[in-house]
């Protein structure tokens, strides 16, 4: 009897591993077109050049996920908070207030997800789609038909300085988030709690346990990282338009499903997500070597997504049979 | 009277469990045959393969003389045969019309070739129908507005409306209440008298001996024995269902009762509870009867903090007490065990350590980061002290069998180290086996100095495990029983 | 005696019926204020609602059986690329019209297969087959773009009747009447509207949720073809990325009419009323040139409160008073 629960460790393992094996398959495969990788580690981190903001929003989007709940607005709160930002520092040449309300905007606009998603029995899936289209909409008022692409000199520190001269320091902050996140999830009450929300929420509930706070926090700390996502996507792309996160959404949750979460909630791992992130980043930029643009790239991004989630699926149903 | 419908020399194995070993029974023509066994004993597999959703490893099934195969639920509609479950399988966001013919709509041809509904033949057929039952309801009614045992009636009817003449009750009163109970006793009669042969399901062993002709009992997947009910008593067909004579069934102890632990005093909910005052000791087990919809519930779910009340006090150990919300009546130790136990109260797909933890978890973390090592002695004492069958903490609780799933959920109540227990039909849906473990268990407690508030439609449990008892009646409580005044005609009187 | 009937309150101010009057009120504000009440307003007007109607029919159904399809806008622009490319080629309307619908038909059955034979969850692996399409755009011929449309194309969209009713809207009213027959009648939809309320119950009666989901994305891509060329003859230009983003107009509409997202309910003509009223608003922010910056936001705070009313709506307590005579007359002895 004891075997099915041991039965299920060697079923993530074996994901997990796969997911492994498809990022060092994929540094291989894009290594062998240009001769880069095992020498020039500057080149690695090259990788995660511009999959960083996608990187930050999969964190606290694998915690939503796993209450089966859903953020479709990321993309739209990252747009609006940089909006914000180059607004205000257009306006007041004051960093830090410009900072101050950047935050600030990404903060409010997950904590309106947050508060009606908790309060009320609206789906997630609708209010975040909502949302995913209020917050561009206000983007684009606030916008009209600028571009905000004043920011001050060093901005662009987190792109481009790196700690050693190696390491990106926007790296660097995601590894510190996801290992922050990791310890979160696996480790801490709320993680548990978290997981127990995607399986059955009811008796989270009847165990005392506070769920709508968890639900608000949740949906505010991805809005708060939205805004720092924000930080990211500008600090290598200054140029603060309403409609830059758009394919964000579905990079973030593609992300975080491919790394083993399940949308219906219940399983899922930070592991799993950063590794899912990393390959995104590296399908990307090695897409991009090769001379294949960004179509291309939402393309095959599309077909391994839904390739994963089929192979998933079937591992899922094998696994329920054995039972 | 022939028979209409036989089993014989059924066989049925899943991985690792053989379910049925040479099962067999034989249902006449218009009799009620109740089906009683504990819970694991092989009942639901049984009818499962009687109305095709499994098929049988080996054996026959004989249905009007003749051998056939059934190959899935559908077949067993055309076939005449239909099951009424307990969680009532129908649409909720339908109307009780589509409710009762989808899937087998009368259609006529619009137009000359398009199969289109008969909606004028569906209602009067429909009518028809209920009227058969002695009932009259709103075809156009949405399910999602109706009541348990309205739902029942319709999947009754729907049954019907399949020409079903072989029907199998599945723990049909599990949810009603008394008076509910006796409509459908009355509509079961109707039945018989229109040669319907029923299949009765229930733990509700009273029950049987009123509504059912004759019994079968099973046992660990086999065949035990057949009588007519009016040969047997209710302590045969106990030792029949356990192998062994079970000679306390409610095993409660004498415990010396203390201060009081619990005064509500004239509390008022609008609208739901009116004025209800009651005293629980320590020590003590008070039930609290009445029919359902009487406020029990209700009461409960006021004194655990998940509604509010408008007006009047509650003393906890002598001090008032205002609880904004369910943790706060944990954090007090005030535990509450909902009836819906394994949907509300058990993450399935989590392990026993898990599981048990999760309301203490706080208490086991430092810093908010868990104790696991903390949370594995706290999981094993309780496995001990409950007898949960399982080989160690770790074992996803979904595998467990049903009997100790239910310990697990008293162990997730217990680790809160509770004060005071709220027990909300605690034994509803257990077999007799499990039943006096249950009870076992609470007089236990009650000795080591825990009281209990039980919350009960068994008045055979409330009799057997109550030091006192309320009686509730629509919203308020209209009457209190010592031990020695308890009997079963007393509550009647005072909760009808 | 009836048991439970719907107070005659609730009856009056059901949705459908309070949507209907918010529809009638916009348009006589509208009338007043902006150049709806004209020939040219009504035609575009008219024609917005010919393609949404049949969007938001077809997302209707899907949305019913608990699913969603995220990639109706792309595949909206598949079927028309589709057909106009057929119709460059000097195909007349009989043949780009099946062209735009088995295209539909085609995509949608591959999203059905994806959902059914591999139970994924129908909004990720929509939302992973919006970038597939979008990946097929740049494979296409001239990325995905069709010029110097013909008469042949062009005329379908350009007709207009009595100066303000155009052709399209005539069929799209047509085929949406017969929606809603198909929706009373057909002993299909009871079982679209049983898998999505209860899959579990609907397999006991005998039902193939497999089956009637699957048949569900054909109907869907069946009418997204359909909207396609309802929305793209009026053009004279096709762009298979313009489409890009319309689902969520079209789930708007279902949203605000009534339809649950969770699946098991919903009237088609709630989303009638949906998509006339949506339409009325974008023809109004069109008009005080508040299009380009606010119909996004507007639209997102329709959805939020459209979905927040549907919960008021769902309130009262169940009713249980069966009446039995019988027991009265009988009694059971215990």
């Amino acid at each position: 009897m004891a075997e099915k629960t041991i039965n299920k460790k060697k079923f993530k393992f074996t994901y997990q591993m796969g997911l492994f094996v498809f990022l060092a398959a994929l540094i291989l495969f894009f290594g062998g077109m240009e001769d880069w990788i095992i020498t020039k580690p500057k080149v690695l981190f090259g990788l995660t050049e511009n999959i960083m903001e996608i990187g930050l929003m999969a964190l606290p989007m694998t915690l939503i996920i796993i209450t089966s709940g859903i953020d479709l607005s990321v993309g739209s709160n990252m747009a609006l908070s940089a909006v914000v930002l180059g607004a205000v520092y257009g306006a007041t040449q004051n960093f830090g207030l410009a900072l101050a309300c950047c935050l600030l905007t990404g903060i409010l606009a997950g904590a309106l997800n947050g508060l009606l998603i908790a309060k009320t029995k609206i789906a997630p899936l609708v209010m975040t789609l909502a949302t995913m289209s209020l917050y561009l909409g206000i983007a684009k008022i606030i916008s009209g038909t600028r571009i905000f692409s004043d920011f001050p000199d060093g901005f662009t520190f987190l792109q481009t300085s790196k700690l050693f001269g190696v390491v990106p320091y926007q790296f660097l902050l995601f590894i510190v988030l996801a290992i922050i996140f990791w310890l979160f999830l696996e480790k801490s009450s709320i993680g548990r709690y978290i997981r127990g929300l995607g399986l059955n929420e009811d008796a989270v509930k009847y165990s005392g346990v506070k769920i709508a706070s968890i639900k608000f926090s949740l949906y505010t700390v991805s809005g708060f990282i939205c805004a720092i996502a924000s930080l990211v996507y500008l600090s290598h792309l200054p140029a603060a338009k309403p409609d830059m996160g758009n394919n964000l959404n579905l990079q973030a949750i593609t992300a975080v499903v491919l790394g083993g979460t399940s949308i219906m909630g219940g399983i899922g791992n930070m592991t799993g997500t950063i590794l899912g992130v990393l390959i995104i980043g590296v399908l990307r930029k090695g897409l991009q070597l090769i001379g294949l643009g960004g179509d291309i790239y939402s393309f095959i991004l599309g077909l391994v997504l839904v390739i994963c989630l089929i192979g998933f699926s079937v591992f899922e149903n094998r696994k329920k049979l054995e039972l | 009277m022939s028979s209409i419908l036989e089993l014989r020399n059924i066989d049925k194995s899943f991985p690792g469990v053989k379910a049925l070993d040479d099962m067999k029974i034989v249902l006449e023509e218009g009799e009620v045959h109740a089906v009683v066994g504990e819970n694991g004993a092989g009942k639901s597999t049984l009818m499962k393969i009687i109305t095709g959703v499994f098929h049988s490893d080996k054996g026959d099934i004989i249905l009007r003389g003749k051998k056939i195969k059934m190959k899935n639920p559908n077949e067993a509609f055309s076939k005449g045969i239909a099951i009424i479950y307990q969680e009532t399988s129908l649409f909720t966001d339908m109307t009780v019309l589509d409710n009762m013919f989808l899937g087998h709509e009368p259609t006529k041809k619009a137009m000359g070739f398009i199969k289109a509904i008969d909606y004028k033949t569906m209602r009067k057929r429909a009518t028809e129908t209920f009227a058969k039952l002695g009932m009259e309801i709103d075809l156009d009614a949405y399910v999602r507005d109706l009541g348990v045992a309205t739902k029942q009636m319709i999947e009754i009817a729907k049954a019907l409306t399949y020409d079903a003449d072989i029907l199998i009750l599945d723990e049909p009163t599990a949810a009603l209440t008394n008076k509910e109970v006796n409509a459908l006793f009355v509509i079961i009669n109707r039945l018989r008298e229109e040669n319907v042969s029923m299949l009765y399901i229930s733990h509700r062993i009273e029950e049987v001996f009123v509504i059912a002709d004759r019994v079968t009992v099973i046992r660990d997947g086999q065949y035990v024995e057949t009588a007519v009910t009016t040969d047997v008593d209710t302590s045969q067909l106990i030792s029949w269902m356990v192998g062994r004579t079970l000679d306390n069934l409610y095993p409660k102890t004498d415990v010396e009762i203390g201060d009081p632990v619990l005064e509500v005093e004239n509390i008022t909910q609008h609208g739901i509870i009116n004025n209800m005052s009651l005293t629980l000791n320590k020590g003590e087990i008070v039930g609290i009867a009445g029919l359902a919809g009487s406020g029990r519930t209700e009461l409960a779910h006021a004194l655990v903090g998940f509604t509010k009340i408008d007006s009047g006090t509650v003393k906890l150990d002598g001090e008032l007490m205002k609880l904004k919300s369910y943790s706060d009546a944990l954090a007090k130790g005030i535990v509450y065990i909902s009836e819906d136990r394994k949907e509300k109260g058990l993450i399935v797909d989590m392990n026993l350590r898990e599981n048990i933890s999760m309301p203490i978890l706080k208490k086991l973390s430092k810093m908010s980061f868990i104790d696991t090592s903390k949370e594995t002695e706290t999981a094993d004492e309780y496995i001990g002290k409950l007898s949960i069958k399982t080989p160690n903490c770790e074992f996803v609780v979904n595998n467990l069998s049903g009997g100790n799933q239910q310990k697990v959920s008293v162990a997730k109540a217990l680790a809160n180290l509770p004060k005071i227990l709220i027990l909300d039909e605690p034994t509803r849906g257990v077999d007799v086996g499990s039943k006096s473990e249950i009870h076992r268990i609470m007089s236990k407690l009650a000795s080591e100095g825990l009281s209990i508030i039980m919350i009960s439609s068994d008045l055979p449990e409330i009799i057997g495990m109550s030091d006192r008892v309320y009686i509730t009646k629509l919203g308020q409580i209209v009457g209190e029983l010592d031990r020695k005044e308890i009997d079963q005609e007393e509550i009647l009187k005072l909760a009808l | 005696m009836a048991i439970y009937k719907k107070s005659i309150v609730s009856r009056i101010f059901s949705r459908e019926n309070v949507l209907g009057l918010i529809v009638l009120a916009f348009f006589i504000v509208l009338s007043i204020f902006t150049n709806f009440n004209t020939d040219a307003g009504l035609t575009s007007y008219f024609k917005e609602a010919a393609y949404l109607l049949m969007a938001s029919a077809a997302l209707t159904l899907i949305i019913i059986t608990g699913n969603i399809d995220i990639s109706a806008g792309t595949l909206m622009g598949m079927c028309g690329y589709a057909a106009a490319y057929v119709a460059k080629l000097g195909a007349p309307f009989y043949l780009f019209i099946p062209v735009a619908i088995l295209t539909g038909v085609i995509f949608a059955g591959i999203n059905g297969i994806i959902v059914t034979k591999f139970k994924v969850p129908s909004l990720v692996a929509t939302l992973a087959m919006v970038n597939v399409h979008l990946g097929i755009y740049t494979l296409l011929p001239s990325g995905g773009w069709v010029e110097n449309l013909q008469e042949n194309f062009t005329d379908l969209g350009g007709t207009v009747y009595f100066g303000f009713i155009p052709l399209i809207l005539i069929i799209s009213i047509i085929v949406f009447i017969g929606i809603m027959f198909f929706m009373k009648y057909s002993p299909f939809i009871k079982k679209v509207y049983a898998v999505g309320g209860n899959k579990d119950a609907a397999v006991l009666v005998g039902v193939n949720p497999d089956k009637v989901v699957m048949i569900t994305f054909l109907i869907e891509g069946l009418l997204i073809g359909l909207a396609s060329i309802f929305f793209y003859t009026t053009k004279h230009i096709v762009q298979a990325n313009s489409t890009f983003g319309m689902e969520m107009t079209f789930i708007t509409a279902v949203v605000v009419g009534g339809t649950s997202i969770a699946g098991g309910s919903g009237k088609i003509m709630g989303t009638a009323f949906g998509v006339l009223l949506l339409a009325m608003i974008k023809r109004a922010m069109i008009f005080f040139q508040l299009q380009d910056y606010y119909s996004y936001a507007v639209q997102g705070i329709i959805i939020i409160v459209a979905v927040l009313i549907t919960f008021v709506e769902f309130g009262g307590k169940k009713k249980d008073n069966v009446s039995f005579e019988a027991i009265k007359e009988d009694k059971v002895n215990g």
